[in-house]
């Protein structure tokens, strides 16, 4: 368990950089942001939104080091300003419903893409040179080359409008009242199945690669070698022993690439209209909304961090050696 | 490098990688020049592709051919800008924390690892939202956001590099800071260089695209992203215009693609193993040609009663198919094993005598195949039996022990589980009976049961082993085939593993199979012993015949190779004459190096867990001008620690070294002058490690012959054309233009002694430098070190595990346990007449006869690398003489007869040579 606190030590560390850099990153910009966005707006600003941002920023409160700790004391409190563009609604409020959709719409596409993307490269690289390998490594590198929200475009034309299988917009009917009934989830599933296949054909090909190449780099291995010596089954020593090894650095770089690929599942919500994270940071961003903004950030990136410190605990899990070296 | 740009040219994908990327670089330049203003509103709306607007409109009118063919160029731009950015960044970051480690590298790790964990987009979303708009605004953006990932690479990149023994010969040559970095280091991170560049244009390429959706762009300025924005905001897809989407679209993944192709490209020019060649289709062959020779084969039915070899290999031979052509590995090699008998096969790498072990067990690493010949297990023959019928002779009747245990063991798995699953696999299912077996296995090596539950890294090098050989008796085989199993393993442990194997053998009866290039050790251990050269097995005989005159010429080299324990020194110092009577006596030689007092220790851990582990402990010696000392122990022991303290690469924790009468460390306690280095000098272990593989031979040499001055620029050639004549590689002018990897190991072990010598030094540190060669070339680099020392009069301290080597070369040597001189002596003597009970068990358990192999092992079982090196007396723990002063005090420094020191309570109450009797 030590292994698993320590690591939780770094990530709170990050966490606390990040909130540092939330805090900064307006200061450290040309000009006062609330001025500058009160002239961006040329007098269109209710003078309490104006009050309100202000407010948020901490530009009301003193030296620069008590703005900070005042900061510091919203933050941990839960409170990150109120929204501009859904003034005055506390900014932790409207992103509340966002985080449900996208963590469970983004977290199955990413967990379904690392699943069939890992299953893929192990059959490649156990049969290298053959069809599987020779053939869906360029196809799929090609489609992962395209913008995830492109794809969404896309399959949104040939599937939601030309063909007309799948819903154009939201995350469920709405005629429908969301509650944990078949009929709305097998509504919300429907809704789901576009955005969340686009996450899967654009990232799958990055997995198989990974492995594919993990696997070459064990199969050389001696203890490989000695598992087929030992007259082991030809299963038993490709998942058991080959995969089950290549599938640690596999999971290191699938917590590194999670803020990757959260990103780009944000931009094909926006083609959904799916009522995600992406959802109102493309609102964020047309309505000049920079607390709700600089709110998103600080989600996103908690939920990454969260995501990355059950990725270490799963590897040391699976990983007898985690524990002791370092 | 030149050959490896080569095979990158050949490579399909960087062809068409490079090809597609270079079109857009064109469109990138030329582009705005061919087409119409993009901005422009040319047309109706939304209309198709037509022959006036070739890829149609914009929802506002505009042509789209010349919106893609312009926006390429701030796109590809900022793409390769931030490209360049984020690798400088990255790599001053990642270099410098690797480089300097220390404080510097903590610091900037947890810098870089902070950025790495936090997600790219939302940061750059919140940094791009507050900047103004634009391209320059767009490129910072993506640098601060993607910069870490290229330092972290790099990072781990440079800390491998940096450990490589070419980095430490650069510095030991007196090599600045800034040229190991930019000559020694940067140039091997090349390929990584490009690579990481074309992975960070990719994702700037998304990013930017990304951001540019969403609005944060300059919307103004036409580029695929703004493009796309456009396109989404002008309600393209209610409208149906897909022509507006696509083109943008496809340019942006043809880019991409095009990167990745390259990428790829340089993955499977740098390894390449990645290539997806083969191995399916060899498989396919073969299990073709197994087909066939089943049908043409009549499987022969051995009479009954008769007494059949457990193993016939007939006319065997194993080819390897190359681009160059077929390399034949095993050539006509014919033998038999009989039941019960231990059958060596002795070789230098590349004999082919582990492939054959491999071809029996039908485990030959692709392309490697059975071209020819026949193989009977107990008459049935291996090279006809289906799938099933090889999983059951695998294991059930023939096993094996591979070479490196940490390796053969599954390092996820428990050692209780691979035992099961071997079991399983040959139907034993009930878990009862599993458990049973195991731990039957475990008592069999002397491994306690609890360790069925361990993973193979908690065990020590040695309980590996004796677990590989568990598994590898698991199923009672009749036929056990040994491929260097002890070669990894310090001498003490290995005559433990063998004497178990000899018991174990005698109780079960199986046959061995022992692969091995130590001829000594096998004389020892084997019945009848086979002599593989280049394929070929040129001698089989009982190991007392081998000695005969009548031999294959090659088994009188290899016999001969072998330095020993006993008989004369072939390498010896030549005896000098006695002075003439009334002649003035010769001055005794004035000491070189002197070291008192070494302390060293290591961190371990990191963060709160910070611990330093103590590994040397008061080492003292000294050495005189001209004389070769030899420092022996088994691994752990802390002889290469030494070298590391004398060579300056590391500054010890406390201790003085007086080198030339002068104390190195008070008078330059920082880094090492140029004067220092200029006197002392190194050779490594490793040949392939110490050479830099982008330098010639030539650059080797004219280093540290221009940073010493010991040349002038234009005589430097001369001068090194000399020095490579005098370590032996004539006509010197056809190695010098070379590059090391065309060398063998023996010849880049001479460029490195060539490297040492170029300085003129009056001390070269040699950290084992033959224990990496074939044993035929030892003997040679050997009596090279020993023509320096009589010819140059350069001392040599040699650092080595082999006591043979050492009784041989050295003039005196000095024994190591734990971080202590435990004895120190003339050659021959702490040879002949070892004192302390560390020195007789090392010495005994050189296994260069039957004798020596069955005799008993003087120490209590322990190793050498687990031993407290803070207590008392570090070997007491498994001292049999052991006395209750040997707990509670550290035994004093004990002078047996000149020059011989023993460090040991045995000898307190004696005085000068009477030592021998107080103890026998």
């Amino acid at each position: 368990m030590g292994y698993a606190l320590r690591r939780l030590g770094f990530y709170l560390l990050a966490a606390f950089a990040s909130i540092t850099l939330n805090f900064l990153v307006p200061r450290l910009m040309p000009g006062d942001p609330a001025s500058a966005m009160f002239a961006r707006f040329q007098g269109q600003m209710q003078p309490e939104a104006m009050a309100a941002l202000r407010a948020s920023f901490g530009l009301d409160a003193g030296s620069t080091f008590q703005q900070y700790i005042a900061y510091l004391k919203h933050v941990f409190t839960g409170d990150l300003g109120r929204s501009i563009a859904y003034y005055p609604t506390p900014v932790t409020e409207v992103i509340g419903t966002g985080l449900a959709w996208t963590l469970v719409l983004t977290g199955v596409a990413v967990i379904l893409s690392f699943g069939i993307g890992t299953f893929l490269g192990t059959l490649a690289a156990w049969r290298r040179g053959g069809f599987l390998d020779s053939t869906l490594p360029p196809v799929l590198a090609f489609i992962g080359a395209f913008p995830y929200f492109w794809l969404a475009m896309f399959a949104l034309y040939l599937f939601g409008f030309v063909l007309g299988w799948f819903p154009l917009r939201h995350a469920y009917s709405y005629d429908r009242t969301p509650g944990f009934t078949l009929g709305f989830i097998l509504d919300a599933v429907h809704h789901a199945v576009l955005p969340a296949a686009t996450i899967v054909v654009a990232t799958v090909g990055g997995w198989m690669l990974g492995m594919r190449n993990n696997m070459i780099g064990i199969l050389g291995s001696d203890y490989i070698t000695m598992a087929r010596a030992k007259g082991l089954s030809q299963r038993k020593v490709m998942l058991r022993y080959a995969a089950r090894n290549a599938l640690l650095p596999s999971i290191t770089s699938f917590g590194m690439a999670l803020g990757f690929v959260l990103s780009g599942s944000l931009l094909s919500e926006i083609i959904f209209s799916y009522p995600g994270m992406g959802y109102l940071l493309v609102q964020a961003v047309r309505g000049q909304d920079y607390p709700l903004m600089q709110g998103l950030f600080l989600i996103i990136t908690m939920s990454v961090l969260a995501a990355n410190w059950l990725v270490d605990i799963t590897i040391a899990w699976l990983d007898p050696r985690t524990k002791t070296n370092e | 490098m030149n050959s490896w740009l080569r095979t990158f040219g050949r490579n399909r994908k960087a062809t068409l990688g490079g090809a597609i990327l270079l079109g857009f670089v064109f469109l990138m330049i030329f582009g705005p020049l061919l087409v119409q203003d993009p901005t422009a509103f040319l047309g109706v709306p939304h209309s198709p592709p037509s022959w006036d607007h070739w890829l149609g409109t914009t929802g506002q009118g505009q042509d789209v051919l010349a919106q893609v063919v312009v926006g390429a160029r701030v796109t590809l731009a900022v793409g390769f800008a931030v490209g360049v950015f984020v690798v400088l960044v990255g790599a001053i970051v990642g270099v410098t924390a690797g480089y300097f480690g220390g404080w510097v590298d903590d610091a900037l790790s947890i810098f870089t690892n902070v950025f790495l964990v936090i997600p790219g987009l939302p940061l750059a979303v919140i940094l791009a939202a507050y900047l103004p708009v634009g391209p320059i605004s767009l490129t910072t953006v993506l640098v601060v956001s993607g910069w870490a990932w290229n330092a972290r690479v790099f990072r781990s990149q440079t800390l491998s590099l940096r450990g490589r023994d070419y980095v430490a010969a650069a510095v030991v040559a007196g090599e600045s800071r800034i040229r190991i970095i930019t000559r020694e280091i940067l140039p091997n991170m090349a390929s990584l260089l490009v690579s990481a560049f074309i992975g960070t244009t990719i994702y700037a390429i998304g990013a930017q695209v990304g951001l540019e959706f969403l609005g944060l762009g300059d919307v103004g300025k036409v580029t695929w992203g703004t493009n796309l924005y456009w396109a989404a905001n002008d309600a393209t897809l209610l409208t149906g215009s897909w022509w507006i989407l696509l083109p943008t679209g496809l340019c942006i993944a043809l880019v991409g693609f095009a990167l990745t192709m390259l990428n790829f490209a340089i993955d499977e020019v740098t390894n390449p193993r990645l290539r997806g060649q083969r191995s399916s289709v060899a498989a396919k062959t073969l299990e073709d040609e197994r087909a066939e020779k089943r049908d043409a084969r009549e499987r022969p039915k051995a009479p009954p009663g008769e007494k059949r070899p457990v193993l016939a290999v007939r006319n065997l031979v194993v080819e390897f198919p190359s681009d160059a052509g077929v390399i034949t590995a095993v050539d006509d090699v014919s033998f038999e094993i009989q039941a019960g008998e231990v059958f060596g096969l002795a070789g230098e790498s590349g004999s082919g005598k582990s492939t054959i072990g491999q071809a029996i067990l039908q485990i030959l690493q692709p392309p490697g195949r059975v071209a020819r010949g026949e193989m009977h297990f107990d008459g049935a023959d291996i090279l006809v039996m289906n799938a099933v019928e090889l999983r059951r002779f695998r294991w059930r009747d023939g096993s094996m022990v591979f070479q490196s245990a940490m390796n053969a063991l599954n390092p996820v798995l428990t050692v209780g589980e691979q035992i099961a699953d071997t079991l399983e696999a040959h139907g034993t299912v009930s878990s009862e009976e599993i458990r049973r077996r195991t731990d039957e296995l475990l008592d069999l090596v002397d491994i306690h049961r609890q360790n069925a539950s361990a993973y193979p890294h908690q065990l020590s090098g040695g309980m590996r082993q004796r677990v590989v050989m568990a598994i590898a008796l698991a199923l009672k085989p009749r036929l056990v085939i040994m491929d260097e199993p002890t070669t990894a393993l310090d001498v003490v442990v290995q005559k433990e593993i063998l004497r178990r194997v000899m018991k174990l053998e005698e109780e079960l009866g199986f046959s061995i199979l022992f692969i091995s290039h130590d001829l000594p050790l096998m004389l020892a251990f084997a019945d009848r012993v086979g002599i593989l050269y280049k394929g070929k097995l040129v001698d089989v005989a009982a190991p007392g015949e081998l000695g005969l005159e009548e031999r294959h010429p090659y088994t009188k080299k290899l016999m001969h190779a072998f330095p020993s324990l006993t008989g004369p020194r072939s390498l010896a110092a030549p005896v000098r004459a006695a002075p003439a009577p009334g002649a003035p006596a010769e001055p005794a030689p004035k000491v070189l190096l002197s070291i008192r007092g070494l302390h060293k220790s290591y961190k371990t851990g990191t963060g709160l867990r910070k611990r330093r582990r103590l590994v040397l402990r008061d080492v003292s010696f000294d050495v005189h001008e001209g004389e070769i000392v030899a420092l022996v122990g088994e691994s752990g022991c802390g002889k290469s620690t030494i070298a590391r303290q004398v060579m300056r690469i590391e500054t010890p924790d406390s201790g003085q070294m007086i080198f030339q009468g002068e104390d190195v460390f008070a008078k330059e306690p920082g880094r090492a002058s140029l004067a220092y280095r200029g006197k002392v000098q190194v050779v490594f272990q490793d040949p392939f490690g110490s050479l830099n593989p982008v330098h010639t031979v030539g650059h080797h040499l004219a280093r540290p012959l221009l940073i010493h001055r010991r040349a002038t620029r234009d005589r430097v050639r001369e001068r090194s054309l000399a020095l490579l004549e005098q370590v032996g590689l004539t006509p010197a002018a056809e190695f010098i233009d070379r590059f090391p990897h065309t060398l063998s190991g023996g010849q880049r072990q001479r460029v490195a002694i060539a490297r040492a010598l170029a300085v003129e030094p009056r001390l070269i540190l040699a950290d084992e430098p033959t224990s990496m060669l074939d044993v035929s070339i030892r003997l040679e680099i050997l009596s090279l070190f020993r023509r320096l020392t009589n010819e140059l009069g350069i001392a040599v301290l040699f650092i080595t595990h082999d006591l043979a080597s050492a009784r041989n070369l050295a003039d005196r040597i000095l024994v190591l346990y734990a971080g202590t001189v435990v004895e120190e002596g003339i050659a021959e003597e702490v040879i002949r007449k070892p004192k302390h009970p560390y020195a007789r068990l090392l010495l005994s358990s050189v296994i260069d006869s039957r004798a020596a192999l069955e005799s008993a092992i003087e120490a209590h079982p322990g190793s050498a690398h687990d031993a407290d090196i803070r207590a008392a007396c570090p070997f007491s723990a498994r001292c049999l003489q052991k006395h209750d002063v040997c707990e509670t005090e550290r035994p004093g420094d004990h002078l047996i007869t000149i020059g011989h020191h023993v460090r040991c309570h045995l000898y307190d109450n004696v005085q000068g040579a009477r030592g021998d009797e107080a103890i026998s």
